[in-house]
């Protein structure tokens, strides 16, 4: 099922890598000589950085305490003008985002294929000694337009979502719901998150923000093509619960295309 | 069951720190999108706003929209993620700033509700003793040992000063008596002077005679010349 008006405003790939036996940190000369290559294509970015405190006392009376303060750098992060296109490299993690822009609009098959040669200096670069886990990420926002009565029914739209009783509870005003799915077709979990969100007021709208995680897990290699396959079964899995999660009412605002009239 | 739009109650802070917790068996995997940043200081035209917690931002790419969750009623519309925040942060700074200066009994029911969210967000008492005063006061030199040290206020309050708290580059030369004109900027507790952002000379203030004074004084009238009125 394909849409024209699709509710994905963001598709990311990441990997999380086992390390280089000979590893001894996170080293910031090889993230530079990584991302050298990529500049031209990703020129802006920035580094986050995090600071951890750690308060070392010898009894529970001790109120002088030793204050140990670690300063640790948590990510890279490149972009393109547009910031549509992000490259992050962690310790032992990369990703790969690719957000809706007036340009284009994220898929998979966008994402897989900028992903693809970053990976592959990834390896050549940093020569970890295999891939542990590979992500798929997909984030819908979906806007949802409140009747006149400005109340919608859940179950409307979102068939199995779990639901409270009217009466004594009242009316939801906000809420979250994750999941953690054991996926029967590939190893690993794909993580589901359905919420609400603010929305401007004048839109009218109730506005949903709906995750996808699945992770496929173990990988243990650096057959690339392996991990590759196992993306394009997690996308598959991905979409099939897309549309089965979705009432028809709510895949009708996202404006389907009729592939028999197409084909 | 129904769901509807209600409008923003900022959580109290036990529950806020429920809501952040990670899951347990969930992980951080939920935190890792590229659309939301987590915003502890709102940084907009030079000004620092203190928050009185981290703040939830997300930027909607379809739709350019970038909002706030704790920020009720404030979106920041723009091509790109910095034009919606910047946007944002203009909205937030202005309504801000229009009804800081305002008391209680004269707001509108809306800006009411607009304070409410502001107010819940922003430490105010903090941003107001942190937000140096600034006031156009008349002095002169009073010591020149040999740049200028100490200068009088035209209340005849004396304070020291230093040549580095003066952003102007002749100051240095001003003589001992030199009158002047000073646009100063004072901490808002303790009323201590932190800088001169701009200074002038000017002439000595002319001294009218007694009789020319009176004069004036004359001219001006008092309420002993306004009709007679029913104030009560």
């Amino acid at each position: 099922m394909k849409f024209n008006k699709p509710p994905v405003v963001e598709v990311w790939i990441s990997l999380d890598f086992e390390p280089n036996q000979q590893k001894q940190q996170f080293d910031l000369e090889l993230v530079k000589k990584y991302l050298e290559p990529f500049r031209e294509e990703l020129p802006k970015g920035e580094v986050a950085r995090e600071r951890e405190f750690e308060i070392h006392t010898s009894s529970p009376n001790d109120e002088s305490g030793t204050l140990q303060i670690r300063d640790r750098i948590q990510h890279f992060r490149q972009w393109d003008e547009t910031r549509s296109h992000i490259l992050q490299v962690g310790d032992d993690k990369l990703s790969f985002h690719v957000l809706k822009s007036a340009k284009e609009t994220p898929s998979y098959g966008k994402a897989r294929q900028a992903a693809q040669p970053k990976l592959e200096a990834y390896v050549d670069v940093f020569q970890p000694s295999a891939i542990q886990h590979a992500t798929l990420h997909y984030l819908d926002i979906i806007d949802i337009p409140l009747p006149d009565t400005g109340k919608i029914d859940l179950q409307d739209y979102f068939p199995y979502a779990s639901d409270l009783p009217e009466l004594p509870f009242g009316t939801i005003s906000a809420f979250e719901q994750k999941f953690r799915i054991a996926c029967p077709v590939d190893d690993g979990p794909l993580f589901m998150r359905l919420q609400t969100t603010p929305a401007p007021e004048e839109l009218s709208v109730l506005r949903f923000r709906l995750e996808w995680h699945k992770q496929s897990s173990d990988v243990n290699t650096l057959v690339l093509d392996q991990v590759w396959k196992r993306m394009d079964i997690a996308h598959d899995y991905m979409r099939e619960c897309f549309t089965t999660a979705l009432s028809q009412t709510t895949l009708d605002l996202f404006d389907p295309i009729n592939e028999e009239k197409n084909s | 069951m129904p769901l509807a739009v209600a409008p923003y109650l900022p959580p109290p802070a036990y529950v806020t720190d429920v809501v952040n917790q990670k899951s347990e068996g969930l992980g951080d995997i939920f935190a890792t999108d590229a659309t939301r940043s987590v915003m502890s200081r709102l940084r907009v035209s030079g000004l620092t706003y203190p928050l009185r917690r981290p703040c939830q931002a997300s930027f909607i790419p379809n739709t350019g929209e970038f909002l706030v969750e704790e920020f009720s009623g404030f979106v920041g519309r723009g091509e790109s993620f910095d034009a919606a925040k910047e946007a944002w942060a203009l909205s937030v700074h202005a309504a801000f700033q229009d009804l800081l200066h305002k008391r209680h009994f004269e707001f509108t029911a809306d800006e009411e509700k607009v304070w409410s969210v502001l107010s819940s967000n922003i430490d105010v008492a903090v941003y107001r003793n942190n937000t140096p005063l600034m006031v156009t006061q008349f002095g002169r030199v009073r010591q020149v040992r040999p740049y200028p040290s100490q200068i009088e206020w035209d209340n005849g309050y004396r304070e020291s000063i230093n040549i580095s708290q003066v952003d102007a580059d002749d100051f240095i030369t001003y003589k001992s008596g030199q009158p002047f004109e000073a646009v100063v900027t004072r901490d808002p507790v303790s009323f201590r002077l932190k800088r001169i952002v701009h200074i002038k000379r000017i002439s000595e203030p002319t001294q009218l005679s007694a009789e020319k004074e009176a004069e004036l004084l004359d001219s001006i009238g008092s309420s002993k010349t306004l009709p007679e009125g029913d104030w009560k």
